[in-house]
């Protein structure tokens, strides 16, 4: 079986300075993959390359067997920060589209659903600063959803949150993800959340894949499984290798 | 391993956290408006003091009421020329303002936005805008009073001349400083540039278009009286000026009273359409109501 998206990135460089050198990823379709790694190893670069955002690198970002050539609404991102345009409401926001009247006819529908989903029924009139870190973060998710993309990127999007609200929106992510159908790549440096979410742990080391761990377990997953525990420190095991390096 | 044993101990509390309906927080703001209009009454206490002190000074024999009138003779006086043609003067300074303020703002607007919006109009206006922009109010007036003479044309000017900078600037750094972490998120949904101009940059640039806005405005009051005070046989600005002239210091004070108020009232509704326009911002401004 092909896989939905293949990335092959030869060089990626900053100036004089390369920071993404022969990487390659391919992801099947409702897969969820973790890049995880030291802080300037180039997770968040590989992201932003596949969102279309950097268009400046030598090599291919291919979607369902279709070459990437800049941003496409099958591909969503959702940043650390949940970003919500704070002049619009939360339902306003959700509904943010680059053609307003293309979306029209289901408009209302589709956001009271998206809103449901993720817990915010009652606050679609909401602006985004009466919202907590938490609330603000599920409706930057429903916004994510909004466009019905096919792969959903998401670069270190739990970082700024308490961490109970933390494990709510992993199980929130892992839900929508399993009933939308979406194909995740995910930006941590938390190794237990990269274990917890992911099917595969694709560890980067200056601009490289130095490591792709698979977390065959079932779902879903205790968070305190010794299996998961093991995963965890398999994936720790390889990043302290790199720091030793 | 200390890790794994930690685990072991927590593990009763290990399962999925279910999904939670958030719950909705919204500031109470009728509390904090209530608390904002119970401060209010504390910006009266100085200026009724100063009128106490004035009006007991004048009246004790401290002050002499021809240079400083006490403010029971500037009501009188007050009173009186609205008997006379006290309107008229209000009227005809306030139509040289709001003319003076459309245009100079409208262009101000138009050109902040190719300015902010364009880096070729910003290198090609910029550097002659800036230069514009240090000219001395009153260096214009003898250019303007050669060009158009003196009827109303040559005051509208300078008063949109007043007007233009503030706003073209607020526009300008409004657009310069949006939040480019916004700008991202339209690119990722793929907004055109046009679109992401209209739909995210300039919402982003509103705040400071409304400083820049009201800052115009009060350059435009001050410009008026520059204007009137030159070339004028009518306005609050020519009040001023016969007051002067026939040694009515009460006149005088009459005067500035009215501008005062007239510019407190115009910023006063400015400032009410900011708080409609700006009502989602996080500040502290939206936040006192």
């Amino acid at each position: 079986m092909s896989a939905l998206l293949q990335l092959h990135i030869l060089h990626k460089r900053f100036g004089d300075r390369t920071v993404l050198r022969d990487v390659s990823l391919a992801l099947q379709e409702g897969e969820i993959v973790s890049l995880v790694g030291a802080s300037g190893c180039g997770k968040s670069t590989l992201l932003r390359l596949v969102a279309g955002l950097d268009r400046d690198f030598d090599g291919s970002i291919v979607l369902g067997g279709r070459r990437l050539h800049g941003v496409t609404p099958e591909i969503g991102l959702i940043f650390q920060e949940p970003r919500l345009l704070p002049w619009l409401n939360v339902a306003d926001n959700v509904a943010f589209h680059r053609d307003p009247g293309a979306v029209a006819a289901d408009r209302a529908a589709r956001v009271a659903s998206l809103l449901d989903e993720v817990g915010l029924r009652d606050a679609a009139q909401l602006l985004p600063k009466q919202l907590s870190g938490g609330m603000a973060q599920r409706a930057a998710i429903a916004r994510g959803l909004f466009q019905r993309p096919r792969v959903l990127l998401l670069d270190e999007p739990f970082s700024a949150v308490d961490a109970l609200t933390r494990m709510r929106l992993q199980d929130l992510l892992l839900r929508l993800a399993h009933e939308h159908g979406l194909t995740v790549l995910l930006v941590t440096h938390d190794i237990d959340e990269a274990v917890y979410l992911s099917d595969r742990v694709v560890t980067l080391g200056q601009g490289e894949i130095v490591a792709d761990t698979a977390v065959p377990l079932p779902r879903p997953r205790n968070r305190h499984t010794p299996a998961l525990a093991h995963a965890r420190d398999a994936v720790l095991q390889i990043l302290e290798d790199i720091l030793a390096i | 391993m200390s890790r794994s044993h930690n685990a072991s101990v927590i593990a009763t509390s290990a399962a999925p956290v279910p999904p939670q309906r958030a719950s909705v927080r919204v500031p109470d703001s009728v509390q904090q408006r209530r608390s904002a209009a119970s401060l209010r009454w504390l910006g009266w206490i100085l200026p009724l003091l100063l009128l106490g002190l004035i009006e007991a000074a004048a009246h004790l024999g401290f002050v002499q009421s021809r240079l400083l009138p006490p403010p029971s003779e500037v009501a009188q006086t007050i009173c009186s020329l609205f008997g006379q043609d006290l309107w008229t003067h209000v009227a005809v300074s306030s139509a040289r303002v709001v003319s003076g303020y459309a245009i100079g703002a409208a262009l101000a607007i138009a050109f902040g936005l190719l300015v902010g919006l364009n880096p070729y109009a910003e290198a090609f206006f910029e550097p002659t805008f800036q230069a514009l922009r240090a000219i001395p109010s009153l260096a214009w007036v003898p250019l303007l009073l050669l060009w158009f003479g003196i009827d109303e044309t040559p005051k509208i000017v300078l008063i949109a001349i007043g007007a233009f900078f503030p706003v073209y600037l607020g526009l300008v750094s409004g657009i310069h400083n949006a939040d480019r972490k916004l700008i991202e998120f339209g690119e990722i949904v793929g907004l055109s540039r046009l679109q992401l101009a209209r739909r995210i940059v300039l919402p982003a640039a509103l705040p400071s278009l409304f400083t820049g806005l009201r800052n115009g405005l009060s350059l435009a009051w001050m410009f008026l009286v520059a204007a009137e005070l030159i070339a004028a046989t009518r306005g609050i600005g020519y009040l001023l000026t016969d007051g002067r002239e026939t040694s009515r210091p009460d006149v005088v004070l009459a005067a500035i009273l009215l501008l005062a108020i007239l510019g407190r009232l115009s910023d006063g509704l400015l400032k009410w359409l900011e708080k409609r326009k700006l009502a989602w911002a996080d500040s502290l401004a939206t936040r006192a109501g």
